[in-house]
């Protein structure tokens, strides 16, 4: 399950806040570099958010997370607003992001969906960034459809190109947010097909998600959190056989 | 080509007339008839016996006469913005203006004349006034006579005489007290009135800035010259203006020479002879400054408006709340008064800006709140994922406005915006408050001297319908380019293959 000591990620007594109720309480865990990690619950338990806070597009409360060297606290705790983006857009720079509606950019064909973050960004030449688009968009299957405007498309091919997009900013990190729950269940296997490929070339990846059997089978390990707490981390084997806690087994006896 | 080189003269024209050569003198001649007015509607025709005064005296002190239009009520107030040097158009010192003006030595002398209709019997002098309603020009010296001396008189104030002779032949007031000759004029021109009554005197005289002694010391020896040596009395005698105040007024002159052209006399021409292919040139000028300042104010409301809505939108609290205040401002209050605020009320504390260039900036400014309330619908249109979705991928907030958010929030945003530019179309009107020549003040200046209010106002509504047209018809284009293709697109396909 791990070939490497150090974890890439490490997140430590993650809280955060939406007014009076606390979504995520004191999360704490580690995943190693080349891990395929499943977070499951029921809706509503926090695992979103947490998704979210991985890739700061939430501003967490308290508590600390480290990717891959990068270290980001509360904007209180820093005392420094700038400092927390500077970091925060430093940490970004690592993680890639799918979202459950895609989010493509509707004015842009595919190409230019993929392109656009590493010209804007990254400064790449207009050419280097369409020979590596191209590269991953034939990865991802849709290396004939690179002219087309998203509307065009089917669910489960904005989800490849959206992977795809998230892919050419060269990430460490790929976190999903329920990525198939939007599509009709003959294109969701096109979707995780894509998943396993990558875990495959050793990205590490973290999903949110609702498909148990996907989970099952692919994952290294599984979280299961519910309240916005941590219930269990388990070997995929382990929780679905065997779940060590009441509120796991009533969870997955609905769902299996 | 020619246009532009008329709109440049109009943007820099204070800031080069500031020369000793030129005398910049002034006058409304929207229905200015005999004192300063358009010869039956012909833009290039000024003339009237104050402007041949004028042009004499310019004449003796060596200088270039330049005439600049102004509305009456505005001619005072564009003598302290320094946009002319004087205003001669039936000024008389009474009114109370020593404080803000100086007068020259009068140069003509009037009575007021009480004009009826010709079927009115039931008054016959001014005193029957009592309990009717009796119009006059507005701040002028009748309407002070008037007030002073009739208790139960209702006073209806009139922008321009046009307007007080029509409500008269309308049955809208039951006469009317003008300057005599004035009256005289338009009771010549137009039938089915009577003047009825003379009553006190009001005596003419050129206004300039107080800091202008020196050259109004000038003028007045002029005046004076003119009335020795009697080329004032040819100028009156030119113009059919002799009554016994005027005699009065110049006790030395007698002798009467006329000068060479012979006086026009009018009243012998009515609106057939109006060509209206010779009032067109004046018209499609006039578009055109009506099109530049629509075109650079829609452009100054747009970036400003932008700028206005991403302040509100996504910037810290206090430049969000500057925004919003601005925003509340420029919408809430009148246009006419933030436009007279930035032309007569800026240079209070320094700031002259040239007519043209106030009312762009002004009328931008105004639809720049418009805007910005546009581009925030439109920003908040854009699903807000997008923004998360960029964000993620390492852009910054600009460059997820630039690239992201603005782009696809455009397309919301045009047919509003369609519809500011049409309505910026006609508020620019506006602007001929401050001495611009548009197209409305070109319709007024034509209309009210060449008597024909009804198919110059066709002609001119007919421009202002052309002009907005092209404008509708490139933004539908543009829309299908930006937004409707995805439509066009997916009904083709449609009947095609399946839908995927």
């Amino acid at each position: 399950m791990s070939n490497r000591p150090e974890p890439l990620i490490s997140i430590s007594n993650l809280c955060k806040d939406y007014g009076k109720n606390r979504i995520l309480k004191h999360v704490s865990f580690q995943i190693e570099s080349g891990d395929l990690v499943s977070v499951i619950g029921p809706s509503g338990c926090g695992k979103s958010t947490l998704l979210r806070c991985l890739n700061c597009l939430e501003v967490l409360d308290d508590g600390e997370i480290t990717i891959d060297g990068v270290c980001l606290r509360t904007v209180d705790h820093e005392k420094n607003e700038d400092f927390f983006w500077r970091q925060a857009h430093e940490l970004r720079q690592n993680v890639g992001m799918v979202f459950q509606s895609f989010n493509l950019f509707p004015h842009k064909t595919l190409l230019d969906n993929v392109t656009l973050a590493q010209i804007v960004v990254k400064h790449e030449r207009q050419e280097k960034a369409k020979a590596l688009a191209m590269a991953l968009l034939e990865k991802v299957g849709l290396g004939n459809l690179s002219g087309r405007y998203p509307w065009s498309l089917s669910g489960g091919e904005k989800q490849r190109a959206a992977i795809a997009r998230a892919l050419a900013m060269k990430p460490k990190v790929m976190l999903y947010d329920e990525p198939t729950s939007s599509l009709d269940p003959e294109m969701v296997e096109e979707v995780l097909q894509v998943m396993r490929d990558l875990d495959a070339e050793g990205m590490t990846q973290i999903i949110v998600t609702h498909e148990m059997r996907f989970a099952k089978d692919a994952s290294d390990y599984i979280i299961y959190m519910e309240n916005g707490e941590i219930i269990e981390i388990s070997d995929e084997d382990e929780i679905f056989i065997n779940p060590q806690d009441d509120r796991t087994r009533r969870f997955l006896k609905r769902y299996m | 080509m020619k246009s532009f080189y008329f709109i440049v003269l109009l943007l820099f024209g204070s800031v080069l007339l500031a020369d000793e050569s030129v005398l910049r003198w002034a006058a409304d001649a929207e229905s200015g008839a005999p004192n300063v007015f358009y010869e039956n509607g012909d833009l290039s025709k000024l003339v009237g016996f104050e402007k041949d005064i004028i042009d004499y005296i310019a004449k003796r002190l060596g200088r270039r006469a330049e005439f600049h239009q102004n509305d009456w009520d505005s001619l005072v107030s564009g003598l302290q913005r320094n946009l002319y040097d004087v205003v001669i158009n039936g000024f008389s010192p009474e009114e109370g203006k020593e404080n803000s003006a100086i007068f020259s030595n009068p140069y003509y002398a009037c009575g007021l004349s009480l004009i009826i209709r010709s079927n009115t019997d039931n008054i016959k002098s001014i005193l029957d006034c009592s309990g009717a309603i009796v119009g006059v020009l507005r701040s002028s010296k009748a309407e002070s006579v008037l007030t002073n001396s009739l208790k139960d008189v209702k006073i209806i104030g009139y922008p321009n005489e046009y307007c007080a002779i029509s409500d008269l032949k309308n049955k809208r007031v039951d006469a009317i007290l003008l300057d005599g000759q004035i009256a005289a004029y338009y009771t010549k021109k137009l039938s089915g009135l009577k003047i009825i009554d003379e009553l006190d005197e009001t005596r003419y005289s050129i206004v300039s800035a107080p800091g202008n002694g020196e050259l109004m010391a000038a003028i007045n020896g002029v005046i004076e010259d003119m009335q020795r040596d009697g080329s004032l009395d040819a100028i009156v005698s030119k113009w059919d203006l002799h009554n016994t105040f005027y005699s009065r007024l110049g006790e030395i002159s007698s002798k009467i020479e006329t000068p060479g052209s012979k006086p026009k006399s009018s009243g012998n021409q009515d609106k057939s002879t109006v060509q209206y292919v010779k009032v067109l040139p004046f018209f499609i000028k006039a578009a055109c400054v009506t099109l530049v300042i629509s075109i650079l104010s829609m452009c100054v409301a747009i970036v400003l408006g932008l700028c206005f809505a991403i302040m509100r939108v996504y910037m810290p609290k206090w430049i969000s709340f500057f925004a919003i205040s601005m925003i509340e401002l420029l919408r809430g209050i009148p246009l006419l008064i933030q436009l007279f605020f930035v032309f007569y009320g800026l240079p209070c504390i320094g700031i002259t800006l040239p007519p043209l260039v106030a009312g762009i900036l002004t009328l931008g400014m105004n639809y720049a709140a418009y805007e910005a309330e546009n581009f925030r619908a439109g920003m908040a249109a854009v699903p807000y994922g997008q923004m998360e979705a960029a964000r993620a991928l390492g852009m910054n907030q600009w460059q997820s406005l630039r690239h992201v958010i603005l782009p696809q929030a455009f397309t919301f945003v045009l047919p509003p915006l369609t519809n500011d530019f049409i309505a910026i179309l006609k508020d620019s009107s506006l602007v001929s408050l401050i001495t611009i020549m548009e197209l409305t003040k070109t319709y007024m200046l034509i209309a009210s001297n060449s008597f024909n209010f009804f198919e110059m106002g066709a002609i001119v509504a007919f421009i202002y319908f052309l002009i907005g047209l092209p404008f509708a018809q490139l933004a539908k284009l543009a829309e299908r380019h930006l937004k409707l293709e995805k439509r066009a697109y997916s009904s083709r396909k449609i009947g095609g293959k399946h839908n995927r």
